[in-house]
């Protein structure tokens, strides 16, 4: 009779709290116009986020505040979830990265440890030997990311087909998790972020001039938007992507990316608009009283937190102005 | 003296007015408490006024086990000598604690639901207190009309004589 109403309601009472706490427009603001990172981490700090405001002025002190509550995030969900699988739609994400991460090093000889999560759950040496050869200790989805992202890398031997084919296999992989879960919130958002993915390639590819067929590799089937009707208008005036869309809620954002596009202009509208669509999807959990929903859009939530939090405190670190740290989160939703 | 088959169907009416309504506060109950929980774990201070709403949705027990008792009273239970009841008379017994049974379980587990969803409330904004806890009252009203009803019914509406 109470199903995931029942299962989900000790994690539904940690998570409206917990909502309480998540970053505010007066917090995201005072951190923008604080003087420098150490004056950010402060207020972070009184949001309580673990480790912020060390004294250290680099780089390392920004990772650990971001993973320290990205670890914390993913205890919350195995202490509170009686679906652990839950977990991997935020551990899931960090093993991809540091997958397209180290393949990208490997491959460009550059070195991956700043740029490498130290926490994933798939153990860092198991993805180098991986990367070498050996992949009998690796997760099937992640060997099946590795051995579909040297393919096309050898087709094109470019780190950005590394990106997008780790990216595709990523989504496909949450998609079939989100199935799997019988969870219909969880699947209309990855749904939602396969959608954006999908237009954000298509875009993105026809900015950088590339053929039809690189578009059609990198999309991702199984969202709304269907990739066949999304690449039909490939080579048509940027503005027939609009009929492509039609019927899938995407029309506003397909519109104004198009006309973006056909001006020249930048696509951080697309960027900006994409947010925005996400932002809508997590927020309508806030109005389901039980069930995962609250749990599922406050691990989304709080993931797009530290998407800001990263921003802003990068922008901080690389001495950004103000005004620049606004204008890239102008009109993110908080 | 025999059992009669309306004396196993007058106890199965004490039986149902006691346990549907007991189970369905004990599922109320028990979902605003994990609910609770969950808030206590990151906020104790709010533990009184989750407690407030966690009894709540507990008094359909309580209204079954009343019926319960005023039914054994008249069917003789406490002075030792058991009415003998007719299968009629017995139907009319089962029929009489239908509305709180019913009514008393489902309820419960709605309040439930409701005070549940009102922890969210306190949870965010605990000065409004009163708003979950009249929303959660309002599901009250229903199993406090079928305990009326059951309540009448058995003290007024049951002509029970037994067989000799």
């Amino acid at each position: 009779m109470l199903g995931l109403e029942s299962k989900y309601a000790y994690a539904t009472g940690r998570v409206r709290v917990l909502e309480t706490r998540l970053l505010d427009r007066g917090r995201i603001d005072r951190m923008i116009d604080a003087p420098d990172l150490e004056g950010a981490l402060k207020v972070l700090a009184e949001a309580g986020y673990a480790r912020a405001g060390l004294s250290e002025k680099a780089r390392p002190a920004v990772d650990d505040v971001t993973a320290g509550e990205e670890k914390r995030l993913a205890a919350l969900v195995r202490e509170t979830t009686p679906e652990p699988e839950l977990v991997d739609f935020i551990t899931a994400r960090w093993d991809f990265h540091n997958l397209k991460v180290m393949l990208k090093a490997k491959l460009y000889r550059v070195p991956p440890e700043k740029a490498v999560v130290r926490h994933g759950t798939c153990d860092l040496g198991t993805i180098e030997r991986a990367i070498e050869g050996e992949t009998r200790d690796l997760p099937p989805h992640l060997a099946e990311a590795l051995s579909t992202a040297k393919a096309a890398h050898d087709l094109r031997a470019m780190p950005e087909t590394i990106d997008i084919a780790v990216d595709r296999e990523m989504y496909r992989y949450l998609m079939a998790r989100a199935k799997s879960l019988g969870i219909q919130y969880l699947e209309d958002l990855v749904e939602t972020e396969v959608d954006l993915f999908n237009l954000s390639v298509y875009f993105r590819s026809r900015r950088m001039g590339r053929d039809r067929d690189f578009a059609a590799e990198a999309m991702v089937p199984g969202g709304k938007i269907s990739p066949l009707r999304l690449i039909a208008s490939y080579e048509q005036p940027p503005e027939a992507v609009v009929a492509s869309v039609a019927g899938t809620g995407y029309e506003a954002v397909a519109r104004q990316a198009a006309a973006a596009l056909a001006e020249g202009k930048s696509l951080a509208e697309l960027e900006r608009l994409s947010e925005a669509t996400m932002w809508d999807r997590i927020r309508k959990a806030r109005y389901v009283p039980l069930g995962p929903e609250p749990l599922v859009g406050y691990i989304f939530a709080k993931l797009h937190e530290l998407k800001l939090v990263r921003l802003i405190l990068v922008g901080k670190l690389s001495g950004m102005s103000r005004e620049s740290i606004r204008e890239r989160l102008r009109d993110v939703h908080v | 003296m025999g059992v009669t088959v309306g004396m196993i169907l007058g106890f199965l009416g004490i039986a149902l007015a006691v346990a549907l309504p007991g189970v369905g506060s004990a599922i109320g109950v028990g979902l605003v408490g994990s609910a609770g929980s969950g808030v206590v774990t990151e906020d104790p201070d709010k533990f009184g006024q989750i407690l407030l709403l966690q009894v709540i949705p507990g008094t359909q027990g309580i209204y079954g086990l009343l019926t319960g008792f005023v039914l054994m009273m008249k069917l003789g239970v406490f002075s030792g000598n058991v009415l003998r009841l007719t299968t009629f008379e017995g139907f009319l017994v089962i029929m009489a604690v239908l509305p709180i049974a019913i009514v008393g379980w489902l309820s419960a587990i709605h309040q439930g639901k409701v005070a549940a969803a009102g922890v969210g409330v306190v949870a965010k904004r605990p000065e409004e207190l009163g708003k979950p806890v009249t929303f959660a009252a309002m599901v009250e009203t229903y199993a406090v009309l079928a305990f009326l009803t059951s309540l009448l019914l058995i003290m007024f509406g049951l002509p029970l004589k037994g067989v000799a």
